[in-house]
């Protein structure tokens, strides 16, 4: 009778794949874990997205995850297969992305003894995992895949890589899996402490210069009603880090913009005027911070992270609460009174004029010689729907799209913030379409990063995944070309790219391609992105030696940032 | 100002625990003075105990690191009390092997 009941242990998987609602899966098959891909063929009712590298199908199961909330799920085979995974690990740890990467092993017999395609992937994944696990036999496979998903997904989000020894897939086992609701050594959602709640409001209240800074936090724990609804009681600006965007709406009168190297200048410039930061769901990065010891003068600092070790991390900080944002949101507003900073505000409205008239105006004016990344980003922003998906890869045009797409809904704006991952772009784009087919996906690259993952221009078209890919080509490795001419007299070394014809390569692999140079042909372009059905893609040669500007030289005070090249 | 810090973890057991907390310590530029690792009176439960020498701040945001590993029961650290004898011990060796 036993017998009857037992079923294999790649079966098991693919029930407890459903039994956790995962719809898609992102992978790449191969020795050690065909028998997966063989139960996968014959249950036949989950899909597989095959990527043409195993890492553009973890920045597409991390797309997918950044949009949907729940986790992207990504297959690999042993050895290469597993460290291709490795860029992607790092990036989702860095960004909070739930993951669950399943990666084949040798058999359990042969580990260890540098069997074909072995890799210490337990090893190699540690330092870039919120958790792994080793499972060489099938007795143990189904709790540590209750584990990782329940891992994956509470508390703060990460990355989880289940690697799997061949023999466990045809190990036959008793199928009962349950899902995990909780682990003795973890606390994923610890409770705020009411007493520090109560001293952030009293801090609050008395506040008269005070900015909320949010991070990611906000979208991972769905507080953007909450963090709006706090932020029109108090009167108080907000501003964003670059994951923190599209949280708040970018046209909410409060919002002034993001913070950081190439933030806005207004929250880069005022930060240091604030007598109160309420800092929510962000880990105050180098990025944002620059030199931390010049960081926030003359702040009372509040931080609210559900990770305790980002409390005191990068910054000394006077109150810190541990706990959800939302959660921690809703009691804070019911604790602090109703005020208006009208001064304070208009502050940041002068700064913002300054920033406009010095920096934006010629940024988005389409009126010159050459296309500028500013001017065709803002210009799509105005003509895509408000509730686009916009992905980006890594560098100027990442900047740029940052600042100039106007972000008014949650969970619309992917991109690598933490790790700054070149080539993450166009996988998380066909991930996020697949984790959203009803919203526009407009992925923007840059012509470096498009070139180390342009193979899965196939996975899009083999998946019908409709992106929209504007590739912003200015022929330079832009962001190093920036600071090779600000920091290293423009000794251009090695950031010059030769280039393919970008949009013929494209349109052999299959794609309806265009190329456009001229600020005139911009609108019409536009026209024509919006109205292919499918996936397209769209060249665009845009000005050579475009600066992103305002900018924090690094190490230097946020209050220094520049407007413009300085002429010293 | 750096000190010798003593560091105890104690953790569920599983494969690639010590390279876990190993790694967390190379992360901060560290290296471990003194290790020991047990089975402590609970059954599953590992004992680790560690010495690195640090600043103040470092070692709070290491331990919180380790806390906050999933099998992790519980991190805490405390400053080493100098051993007199066993640093007087061990200047001996350094002279004679030197």
């Amino acid at each position: 009778m036993k017998e009857t009941t037992e079923i294999s242990g790649a079966d098991a998987i693919m029930l407890a794949l459903q039994a956790e609602n995962v719809e898609v899966m992102f992978g790449y098959p191969g020795g050690a874990i065909m028998p997966l891909y063989d139960s996968m063929y014959r249950f036949g009712n989950l899909r597989h997205v095959l990527s043409r590298h195993e890492q553009g199908a973890i920045h597409a199961a991390q797309g997918y995850a950044r949009v949907t909330g729940k986790p992207g799920v990504c297959l690999t085979t042993s050895g290469p297969g597993a460290t291709n995974l490795l860029t992607g690990l790092a990036d989702a740890f860095m960004d909070s992305t739930p993951l669950v990467c399943i990666t084949g092993q040798v058999n359990a017999r042969y580990i260890g003894s540098d069997a074909f395609q072995e890799a210490d992937i337990l090893g190699l994944t540690t330092p870039v995992t919120k958790w792994n696990v080793r499972i060489t036999k099938a007795t143990d496979l189904l709790e540590a895949l209750a584990q990782g998903f329940f891992i994956a997904g509470s508390g703060r989000p990460g990355p989880v890589v289940i690697d799997i020894a061949k023999n466990v897939f045809t190990e036959k086992i008793v199928y009962d899996y349950k899902p995990c609701t909780g682990i003795s050594s973890y606390v994923p959602v610890p409770e705020p402490d009411e007493k520090r709640i109560r001293k952030a409001a009293e801090w609050i209240n008395q506040a008269e210069r005070p900015i909320l800074f949010f991070g990611q936090g906000i979208t991972l724990s769905g507080a953007s009603n909450e963090l709006r609804l706090l932020i029109e009681k108090a009167g108080m600006p907000a501003a964003s880090t670059l994951l923190g965007l599209s949280a708040l709406p970018a046209s909410h009168p409060l919002n002034m913009g993001m913070l950081g190297m190439h933030g806005n200048y207004a929250p880069n410039i005022l930060s240091a005027r604030a007598d109160l930061i309420l800092a929510v769901g962000m880990r105050f990065d180098d990025r944002v911070t620059s030199d931390p010891s010049t960081f926030l003068p003359n702040a009372r600092i509040i931080h609210v992270d559900i990770d305790a070790s980002e409390h005191g991390k990068v910054l000394h900080t006077h109150l810190t609460i541990a706990g959800d944002a939302r959660h921690t949101l809703s009691r804070l507003l019911e604790q602090i009174e109703p005020a208006t900073k009208h001064e304070w505000t208009e502050e940041f409205r002068m700064l913002r004029k300054t920033e406009d008239s010095r920096v934006c105006d010629d940024d988005l004016d389409n009126g010159g010689e050459h296309i500028k990344m500013g001017a065709i980003i803002r210009k799509m922003s105005e003509r895509f729907p408000k509730d686009t998906i916009v992905v980006t890869d890594v560098g100027q045009h990442q900047m740029k799209a940052a600042r100039y797409y106007p972000f008014e809904e949650p969970r619309s704006f992917v991109t690598s913030g933490g790790l700054g991952t070149m080539g993450f772009g166009l996988p998380a784009a066909i991930g996020a379409k697949i984790g959203c087919p009803n919203r526009q996906v407009l992925a923007f690259i840059g012509d470096g990063g498009f070139q180390m993952t342009l193979q899965e221009i196939m996975t899009a078209i083999q998946e019908k995944a409709a992106v929209k890919i504007v590739v912003l080509n200015n022929g330079f490795l832009g962001m190093v070309r920036q600071w090779q001419e600000l920091f290293f007299a423009k000794r251009y070394a090695s950031t010059e790219l030769l280039n393919p014809d970008f949009a013929r390569v494209v349109e052999a692999m299959g794609l309806p391609s265009r190329r456009i140079d001229q600020p005139s042909e911009v609108d019409e372009a536009i026209g024509w992105l919006l109205d292919e059905p499918g996936a397209c893609f769209l060249e665009v040669a845009v000005d050579p030696e475009e600066n992103v500007f305002p900018m924090v030289p690094a190490g230097t005070p946020v209050s220094e940032m520049l407007l413009e090249k300085s002429n010293t | 100002m750096k000190n010798s810090y003593l560091v105890t973890v104690y953790a569920h057991d599983r494969i690639g625990l010590l390279l876990r907390v190993a790694q967390l310590v190379t992360r901060k530029n560290l290296s471990i003075d003194r290790l020991t690792l047990n089975e402590s009176a609970v059954p599953g439960v590992t004992w680790i105990s560690l010495v690195v020498r640090t600043d103040s701040r470092t070692i709070q945001t290491l331990v919180k690191q380790l806390e906050k590993q999933i099998e992790v029961l519980q991190a805490f650290h405390a400053e080493e009390p100098v051993r007199k004898g066993q640093l007087l011990m061990e200047q001996r060796t350094a002279h004679s092997i030197s």
